[in-house]
């Protein structure tokens, strides 16, 4: 590259003009007596003017380049939570943030809710969420906190009022999004495989045998009311839950998990402990703040938590 | 696709207003500018690092500092371009700092996992990434200038605002970029005078000795 001036004369090599010259030329950023010279040079030199005319279709080949897609979930959802921290830290006008989401105001942007579920979480998690933890004896993987996720029918315990009951399987499936969308409804029946209850999340938490994670293919099961039901099984084991994604099944992660996901604690459609591009994964579907015709679909990572929430994936569909 | 929030009706006040709505307080103001602006301004970190993660902690930065000083309320915007701009300068910024506190190691010329978005055809994807490539070798004053006239059609006055420079610079700047990207994206069977020995250099005819524009010792 030249370290000439600008609108310095034109300068060539064997005879040519220079790549320099020819952009400061389409840009007038030479002086009158070179630009006319160069332009001189370009009018006789079919080698400077192919030159020339490549050069002027650089901008739109950039153009052509510059598609980056939308900003990815994943930095989506750090930006929020960059946000939310601010938000929190900055005093009295930021805690605000931590207002709930005007319920009429439809379809607020996915970003702002884990935003302010996130800063909801900063201040209320003490109340909630730490009761979570200590009711799970701290540990995340805690086979007797395991049901907790599932078990609401004991009742008396906040959890319950956290996460209520939903349906929790444990596919292992490699999910991707078109097959997602498409499982939906089994998702939301829980009909992917035999639904876990309690009993089982605890023996597979605590990593015993995989072959009895079996429970009837009834609903009935999803409450986690039914300590027995695995008793009664007789179907096939489904595929083991990748061990990392056990740890969802533990109330506490998963109360964590889905309220860094909502405008605070919900109670998931559905969860389903799987794979995602290889990795362990779980599948949480909840209800859209504020729109009843439609559902988000969240996968996550098992490690999810309030200061991450580490999604994989989003999408929201319309409920089946 | 995701659709997080694309199809969502939104806030109906301009950003302008949601600004002044951040500095007074407003909890979801900013979020809802962030929500309107990100996708554009992702794109613009990407492209002008060249790398997904430096461009994610560029543009959590950038926002950050933004939320920070929008809540001083010290910045009045005329119109909604104003905002854009003003995002775009301090993201920008923040893709400018990156690279120069990293200028003591060395380039990575086309990190492995900066692709397209999908759906791109396969000749749109492989010139992205030659031009992704090509853009990581020259200096980031240069690229981040190309990035936003050239490959997302910025005025030049708008750009020199979010650039925080003259006008004369963004135009040296790009003009001085493209002449590097020539040969790197366009292979030149003729003889390159950018590639040849700067001895060889010598004017075409007696012109008059140029004087030195302001922008003239803008070469990176």
């Amino acid at each position: 590259m030249s370290d000439r001036p600008l609108g310095a004369a034109p300068a060539v090599s064997d005879g040519h003009l220079d790549d320099d010259t020819l952009a400061d030329l389409q840009e007038d950023l030479l002086e009158p007596a070179a630009a006319r010279s160069a332009g001189e040079h370009l009018a006789g030199c079919p080698v400077c003017a192919d030159r020339a005319d490549r050069l002027a279709r650089l901008p739109g080949l950039l153009a052509d380049a510059g598609t980056a897609g939308p900003v990815p979930v994943e930095v989506a959802t750090g930006i929020d939570a960059a946000l939310s921290a601010e938000a929190v830290s900055a005093g009295a006008p930021g805690a605000r943030t931590v207002t709930p989401l005007d319920p009429e105001r439809r379809g607020s942007p996915v970003g702002m809710r884990v935003l302010q579920a996130a800063a909801v979480l900063v201040l209320v998690l003490a109340g909630v969420g730490l009761a979570l933890s200590a009711l799970g004896g701290g540990s995340d993987g805690d086979a007797g906190t395991a049901g907790s996720a599932v078990d609401s029918g004991g009742g008396s315990s906040e959890r319950s009022t956290t996460l209520g009951q939903f349906p929790l399987t444990v596919s292992g499936r490699a999910w991707t999004g078109s097959s997602l969308t498409e499982a939906v409804p089994d998702l939301l029946a829980a009909r992917l495989s035999p639904p876990v209850d309690a009993q089982t999340l605890r023996e597979s938490a605590a990593g015993s045998d995989t072959s009895r994670t079996d429970a009837p293919e009834d609903e009935g099961a999803d409450d986690g009311t039914d300590e027995d039901s695995q008793e009664n099984t007789a179907t096939p084991a489904p595929a083991a839950a990748p061990t990392g994604a056990q740890r969802l099944a533990s109330g506490p992660a998963l109360a964590e998990c889905v309220a860094a996901l909502a405008d605070g604690p919900v109670t998931p459609l559905a969860v389903d402990l799987a794979t995602w591009e290889g990795d362990p994964a779980a599948v949480i579907l909840l209800p859209t703040p504020d729109d009843p015709a439609t559902l988000d679909v969240w996968v996550v990572a098992p490690d999810c938590s309030p200061a991450d929430a580490k999604v994989r994936y989003f999408a929201r569909l319309a409920r089946p | 696709m995701t659709g997080r929030g694309t199809d969502a009706p939104g806030d109906v006040r301009g950003d302008a207003d949601l600004l002044a709505a951040h500095a007074a307080g407003d909890p979801d103001a900013f979020g809802e500018v962030v929500r309107r602006h990100r996708d554009r301004l992702w794109a613009v970190a990407l492209r002008t690092l060249g790398d997904r993660e430096e461009a994610a902690d560029a543009l959590q930065d950038g926002l950050v500092s933004a939320f920070r000083a929008g809540r001083t309320g010290s910045a009045a915007f005329r119109g909604e371009a104003a905002v854009t701009t003003w995002l775009h300068r301090i993201v920008v910024n923040a893709c400018l700092d990156r690279v120069r506190r990293a200028a003591a190691r060395p380039v990575d010329p086309l990190p492995d996992h900066d692709v397209p978005a999908r759906g791109d055809q396969v000749g749109a994807r492989e010139t992205a990434l030659d031009v992704t490539a090509a853009l990581a070798l020259l200096p980031v004053e240069q690229r981040a200038a190309l990035v936003l006239v050239d490959m997302y059609g910025w005025s030049v006055q708008d750009a020199a605002e979010a650039l925080e420079c003259a006008p004369g610079t963004v135009k040296s700047r790009c003009a001085r970029g493209r002449a590097r990207l020539l040969p790197l994206l366009s292979p030149d069977p003729a003889p390159s005078g950018n590639l040849a020995d700067p001895g060889g250099v010598r004017p075409v005819s007696a012109a008059p000795a140029a004087t030195t524009t302001p922008e003239g010792g803008d070469l990176a």
